[in-house]
């Protein structure tokens, strides 16, 4: 009984609209309103779109590229400041500044992200490089670099999270185990290798996950930063769908392609817990036995 | 226990229902009932946008319209129920919910798919309106869309070309040069390719250092130019043809002269306007708002005798030149238009009308001018306009040839395909015939066929 407002409530924003969106690409549903069924034919459209291996490959590129640098990059600092620098302010001053970029709204930080990269000479980056000498005329960046600056932007944006995470996991292993590590002999880099990086696995899977997930459906940043442009040099599926529903008003075939995007993430997130073997770390453990 | 939890939430829930079910009746119908005076009270539901003086003339009309009645010894009183604009997303989703305002604002380009849409409907008895009386065909054909009016217009303007008068200056032009410069983009003597060249030298000469800016890539002030029209209003089909490839080779010209820069479509108006302050660009294409837009950044108002006075020592304007010797220059216009609800009924319409009517009285429509730079839209208000905004005054003539965005359900997506084909020369240096094939199979994949002709 506790759990039925929660029960409504999810039936309500999550079940019915997946439930609607499946009935939506499977019909004609334009800005008219009046829907036909129409089998599988938006389906068959997106094999047919000729831009769809281009956005598919940007989509590729796009979550791995973002999924790696964000790993890495919350890895590095998680490492840093709570191993070799652990209980130190300015370990502490660094994560906070690595979060602050995760507390301002996605359209202040595209603003932040189009000031620095602004085509004209009061860009950030123009300024400097003109300032410098190492441009002679203002760069249009985002013309010429749209899909590295909208990961770039990602990357910056996603990596606070993952650092806490990571972060409250390395600060659960007990200190007497890497003085018992060093007292055997072992190195920094066996530390890392042998007792920090194993005890990530669960939380690098959850972060894996959900980033890319997050990555493959998500839109918004993208569109505020480039709306997919130049051509389709920076649009990915799910922002295809968007454009498709919601600035073109095919609402049955912007659906669809969420549905395409829908199966990718599924796909992904089942090789994802085969990789990191998933059933093992779900077993009880052997004191448990 | 449970039973009584059960029954709080049923309750809970069906309360909840009867609220939505309300909700969705709102703008249904018209509200009929006597208030304390014993007036019969009819209630409009509008659609509130409050950009430029719109906020103003939602209101003022409505003081206005009470007053007439009252004048008039009608035994009603008209109570304007203001609801939040929203956009075209959630206008789609409102109407299904049963939420179509009696009155909304929008684009004239959005005629097509609102009426589709089922959100709006045809208004004949703006032919003979009161207001538009005298007013030109341009601007009654604006406001025509498959055989109906479908709307009244708020607003326009016309697309002027703004350029840098210190420029040509520099390049020795006299100044009875410069004044009749118009003159002769106004009979085809001078032409595009001859404003090309001209920014081109202002370039070299390190006058400007960009040629031209743009409001939008897909600026239609461009395609007309050209001559190509996307649009034919006999079948309404969107069209397209090879003349599309001469916009695209006057795009492929202008990066090869130097005068288009591969940024054109990031510096809009509003970081055009800075620029050309700073006489950093030789010619920005926009609309006439441009104008308030200038002030703006000068911390100004377009009424100040400063900025008029700065404006004339410093710019210079002509409507889009013609691309052939001898050619009529062109002018764009994205208006904004009244429209009136689908469930707006008989009964209702005639304050409605009235309504709207008043909206458009001359001082109204002036405060409107002054506060976001557009035209005023019939010729009584642009009698008011003349002592006080001359630039207004000046380029009003180009209504008469200026041309909008076809209302066409599906205009977005061809657009979107043209623009593609620009992207191609700008960022992937193709050429005007690869361009024109992208548009096509752009456009041949995404406009329905029955609703496209490719000649």
């Amino acid at each position: 009984m506790f759990i039925l407002p929660f029960a409504l409530l999810t039936l309500t924003f999550f079940i019915l609209p997946a439930i609607a969106t499946v009935w939506m690409s499977f019909t004609d549903l334009d800005v008219k309103m009046k829907p036909n069924f129409i089998g599988l034919e938006n389906y068959i459209r997106i094999f047919q779109d000729y831009s769809l291996g281009e956005i598919l490959q940007n989509t590729i590129v796009y979550a791995v590229a973002s999924l790696g640098f964000v790993l890495l990059l919350s890895l590095i600092i998680a490492i840093s400041t709570q191993y070799f620098m652990k209980g130190k302010t300015v370990a502490t001053g660094y994560r906070v500044l690595w979060l602050i970029p995760s507390l301002f709204p996605s359209v202040v930080f595209a603003i932040f992200w189009k000031y620095i990269f602004d085509p004209t000479e009061n860009g950030f980056l123009n300024k400097i490089g003109m300032h410098l000498g190492a441009v002679d005329e203002p760069v249009s960046w985002i013309t010429r670099y749209a899909m590295p600056i909208v990961i770039l932007g990602t990357v910056v944006g996603s990596v606070s999270s993952n650092v806490i995470l990571l972060s409250s996991s390395i600060n659960s292993i007990p200190e007497d185990l890497y003085k018992a590590a060093r007292v055997d002999g072992a190195g920094e880099k066996s530390i890392i290798l042998k007792i920090i990086l194993p005890t990530l696995r669960w939380p690098l899977m959850y972060i894996t996950i959900t980033t890319l997930i997050g990555f493959v459906s998500s839109y918004f940043f993208i569109m505020l930063l480039t709306d997919g442009g130049p051509m389709h040099d920076s649009t990915t599926l799910a922002l295809y769908s968007y454009q498709q529903a919601f600035q073109l008003k095919y609402y049955g075939y912007g659906a669809a392609i969420s549905m395409f995007v829908v199966v990718i993430a599924l796909a992904l997130t089942l090789v994802l817990l085969r990789l990191f073997d998933f059933d093992a770390l779900v077993q009880p453990s052997r004191i448990e036995e | 226990m449970n039973k009584k939890v059960v029954s709080a939430m049923c309750a809970i829930l069906a309360v909840s229902m009867l609220g939505m079910t309300a909700c969705g009746q709102d703008g249904d119908s018209t509200v009929d009932s006597k208030n304390q005076d014993g007036k019969k009270e009819i209630t409009i539901t509008v659609r509130k946008n409050e950009w430029g003086g719109r906020a103003y003339a939602f209101e003022e009309a409505a003081v206005r319209l009470n007053d007439e009645l009252e004048a008039n010894g009608e035994n009603v009183t008209v109570t304007i129920d203001f609801w939040p604009a929203i956009d075209d997303d959630e206008l789609v989703l409102q109407g299904q919910a049963g939420n179509i305002a009696d009155v909304t604002l929008n684009s004239s380009v959005d005629i097509g798919w609102e009426y589709d849409a089922g959100l709006i409907q045809p208004i004949d008895w703006v032919a003979d309106s009161e207001v538009f009386q005298g007013a030109s065909e341009s601007i009654m054909n604006i406001m025509y869309y498959d055989g109906h009016y479908m709307g009244v217009i708020q607003d326009m303007d016309a697309s002027p070309v703004f350029i840098s008068r210190k420029a040509l200056e520099g390049l020795g032009w006299s100044a009875e040069e410069i004044d009749g410069l118009r003159e002769k983009v106004d009979n085809g003597e001078f032409i595009m390719s001859d404003l090309m060249e001209t920014a081109q030298q202002a370039m070299e000469q390190g006058l400007a250092d960009i040629g031209f800016a743009v409001e939008d890539t897909r600026f239609e002030g461009w395609t007309m130019s050209a001559g190509y029209n996307n649009y034919n209003l006999e079948e309404n089909k969107l069209v397209v043809n090879e003349k599309a490839k001469d916009v695209y080779k006057f795009w492929e010209k202008g990066v090869e002269m130097g005068v288009i820069k591969e940024s054109i479509g990031e510096v809009d108006t509003d970081t055009a306007a800075p620029m050309m302050i700073n006489q950093e660009i030789f010619a920005t294409f926009a609309r006439s708002e441009f104008y308030r837009i200038l002030a703006d950044n000068m911390e100004m108002k377009i009424t100040d005798q400063e900025f008029q006075d700065w404006f004339d020592e410093n710019i210079v304007w002509t409507p889009v030149p013609a691309s052939e010797k001898g050619g009529q220059p062109s002018s764009y216009s994205n208006p904004a238009m009244l429209f009136v609800g689908s469930s707006v009924d008989e009964e209702k319409m005639p304050y409605v009308q009235r309504y709207l009517e008043l909206m458009l009285s001359p001082d109204i429509q002036v405060n409107h001018t002054v506060n976001s730079g557009k035209l005023p839209v019939t010729p009584a208000a642009m009698e008011e306009v003349v002592e006080t905004l001359p630039f207004y005054a000046d380029h009003y003539y180009m209504t008469e040839f200026t041309k909008v965005r076809p209302a066409h359900p599906d205009y977005a997506v061809l657009i979107e395909a043209y623009t593609l084909g620009v992207d191609a020369i700008l960022t992937k240096g193709q050429t005007a015939d690869e361009a024109y094939d992208l548009y096509v199979k752009d456009a041949k994949q995404n406009v329905p066929s029955d609703r496209i002709i490719f000649e």
